[in-house]
């Protein structure tokens, strides 16, 4: 065996590479426990949803699920140990590798002749004995290495053969069903909403206002399915069933989202004249206690006279849907929502959803001066390309619930409103497709917009107006285009970024990765205010210049109306 | 023992275990590509490639199966939910009849004569 470096040996893996492919086995292992958790966590929900003698079983399917989790769990991670620590002696044997091969480098020195040795005979002996005995010291070296290798890999093979089995009573109830592994999954609330949908159009619908009546639990599994599903139904039935079902059961289809967008108006506009009708009875009443007679005759007349205002507000409002002048997509009094479009969707191309904040309430869409001004603006501005939605989900946070605890510093009013406005992004997006999508979120409605995204909410562009932010953490999504605008003294500016729990938001809007900032034009703070007002002042303006995003003054909010119509006209046309 | 049947809350509860599934079963798949990984490393020291691949296929095999199992209980879900969507007409029937029963009372005179007073 001469001794050159070529006839070192190398070692049998690249410690390295076994420890970059341990941490991934190691790091793959974490999420599949986390996994489990989410699985047992709802399971968990399950015996208060179903309570019957053949469910006791059921509920103790899942048991071994979380054992499972932590045996794999423990497993790989002793396995990773293992080959770490195979790595680890491979890289000790790796660098008395590198000092023998210094060793023998250091033999020959570059460019330097050898000695010549001496003719001499014994001389000749010498020169070759100490050459077979450094031969045989390299040879030693080189199996050394080897054997020290070999021991350190028998060491990791003992390490892992002493990795305890899965038990066989785990591994045997985790039987695989390798069939129900390749299959994919579909919705199970889809599936049985679908059948649902099948028996409320069974005999032409004629049935379905006594179904819906005899099982009132069914409405909240319609509204749980995908819109994709609905409107895959109703594009399906005849027109006479559609029309029947419109009829029969107008505040569902009325607030189905998937189905048609006119069917959804027209079922809302017939359950006009009855809300009217409701509203005029409570008008008499609360006429007569403000005359000083009538059933609630104890109830103060300035009460009552400011009862009787809002009650001819909402009965002016209902008479305008029951005409036609005012088109309702969405409206449950009981739940507190009610959605308001402008437009026609038949004619735009693009759709402007329009998400109000802080204060919003039903009432807000009644009287001279509606919440809906900013998108009906966007839709006369537009001359039909535009249809336009002014969205009210469910409850907003109000001012005046601070003081009892509630208010717009809390964030689970964005959580609980994220799915509702999510489905109905989707509705809109099942229904009519084409369509360009954008939201303009104001204020607290943008905390909204980023948690409806998980679920599925997305439009192709958000503006988001003078808003909090999203709760964090907060990923984009990378298919929409982000826009901010908030005038240089909002409100917003003040605590927008800061999240302690379930108060306030850490991602302020102009924090978005990628986002597009507008300016506003609004003024900002004003020094004369501070001296003429003091603190009260300048918060005054403060607020003052956060509403005016939502205004459809032109001289007040004109850069942003005019800024939000131009992305309506030219995306929508690019679409 | 009250029963109770909350059919939307159980359809929500169901599709949720399902999607924890899938999302378990891709889990799964990385497993199981990580341990093939690390494996292919492993392919020059046959010993200690052999009692990895051994250890770790049981393991592997636990991760399916724990989908696999999961996935069998959320189908007898499916069934309860798909039973009640199908047949709950035929049951609010016969509800309907036990309870007309029920209220029926349990002697009646007309066939066993009149009490002894």
């Amino acid at each position: 065996m001469s001794i050159d470096l070529a006839a070192i040996p190398s070692a049998p893996a690249d410690p390295g590479e076994l420890r970059r492919c341990a941490e991934v086995l190691r790091q793959t292992g974490v999420p599949l426990r986390l996994s489990a958790e989410d699985v047992l966590l709802a399971w968990g929900l399950l015996p208060a949803a179903y309570r019957a003698p053949e469910a006791a079983d059921l509920h103790g399917t899942m048991i071994g699920i979380g054992p499972a989790a932590d045996e794999v769990a423990t497993g790989v991670g002793l396995a990773c140990r293992a080959v770490e620590t195979l790595a680890d002696e491979l890289e000790t044997v790796n660098r008395e590798r590198d000092a023998l091969a210094a060793r023998v480098e250091g033999r020959v020195i570059p460019g330097l002749p050898e000695l010549p040795v001496s003719d001499d005979p014994f001389a000749q002996r010498l020169a070759a004995e100490a050459r077979a005995d450094a031969e045989a010291a390299f040879r030693r070296d080189c199996t050394g290495l080897i054997d020290r290798w070999a021991a350190a890999v028998d060491a990791c093979a003992a390490a892992l053969r002493a990795i305890p089995d899965v038990p066989w009573s785990l591994s045997h109830r985790l039987g695989i069903d390798e069939p129900a592994l390749t299959l994919e999954t579909t919705s199970i609330t889809d599936a049985a909403a679908a059948h649902l949908l099948g028996r409320l159009t069974d005999r032409a619908g004629v049935d379905a206002a006594r179904l819906l009546a005899v099982h009132p639990e069914w409405g909240a599994i319609l509204r749980s399915a995908q819109p994709a599903v609905i409107s895959r139904w109703w594009k399906s039935l005849p027109a006479p069933t559609a029309s029947a079902l419109m009829t029969a059961i107008p505040t569902v289809i009325g607030n189905l989202d998937g189905v048609d967008i006119p069917a959804r108006t027209t079922a809302n506009r017939s359950r006009a004249a009855a809300r009217i009708e409701a509203l005029r009875r409570r008008r008499l009443d609360a006429e007569a206690s403000a005359d000083g007679f009538g059933s609630s005759a104890e109830a103060p007349r300035e009460e009552a006279t400011r009862r009787l205002r809002e009650l001819d507000l909402e009965i002016a409002y209902f008479e305008a849907v029951h005409d036609g002048r005012k088109q309702l997509y969405a409206w449950d009094p009981d739940h507190g929502s009610l959605i308001e479009m402008s437009g026609d969707p038949s004619r735009a191309t693009s759709a402007l959803l329009v998400l109000p904040g802080t204060n919003t309430r039903a009432e807000s869409f009644f009287g001279e001066e509606p919440i809906t001004r900013f998108a009906d603006w966007q839709t006369s501005t537009a001359h039909g390309s535009v249809v336009s939605f002014t969205v009210l989900t469910g409850p907003m946070p109000q001012l005046n619930e601070v003081l009892v605890g509630g208010g717009p510093q809390l964030n689970e009013y964005a959580r609980e409103r994220a799915p509702e406005y999510a489905s109905f992004v989707r509705g809109i997006s099942a229904v009519e497709p084409d369509l360009w999508t954008m939201s303009y979120e104001h204020s607290y409605a943008g905390a909204v917009g980023s948690a409806a995204e998980p679920y599925g909410g997305t439009v192709d562009s958000r503006f988001m107006a003078a808003t909090v932010g999203a709760i964090g953490p907060y990923t984009p999504d990378p298919q929409t285009q982000y826009f901010a605008a908030q005038g240089p003294d909002d409100i917003n500016r003040y605590y927008a970024g800061l999240r302690l729990g379930e108060l306030g938001f850490d991602v302020a809007p102009e924090s978005f990765p990628g986002v597009h900032i507008v300016d506003t034009s609004l003024p900002g703070v004003d020094p004369m205010n501070l001296v003429v007002g003091g603190a009260v002042g300048i918060v005054s303006d403060s607020v003052e210049h956060h509403n005016a995003l939502m205004s459809d003054d032109e001289t007040m909010n004109g850069r942003i109306l005019y800024s939000v119509n131009s992305l309506l006209l030219t995306q929508g046309i690019e679409q | 023992m009250s029963f109770s049947l909350q059919p939307d809350q159980i359809m929500g509860i169901a599709d949720r275990v399902r999607t924890a599934l899938d999302e378990m079963l891709e889990r799964s798949h990385a497993v199981h590509d990580a341990v093939d990984a690390l494996s292919a490393t492993l392919a020059r020291v046959t010993p200690a490639r052999a009692a990895f691949d051994d250890v770790m296929q049981t393991h592997v095999s636990l991760t399916r199966g724990m989908v696999s199992h999961g996935r069998a209980a959320v189908s007898v879900l499916r069934a309860v939910v798909m039973a009640y969507v199908t047949a709950d007409e035929e049951m609010a029937d016969t509800t309907a009849a036990s309870e007309a029963r029920a209220q029926q009372p349990l002697f009646d005179p007309s066939r066993f004569g009149a009490r002894l007073s």
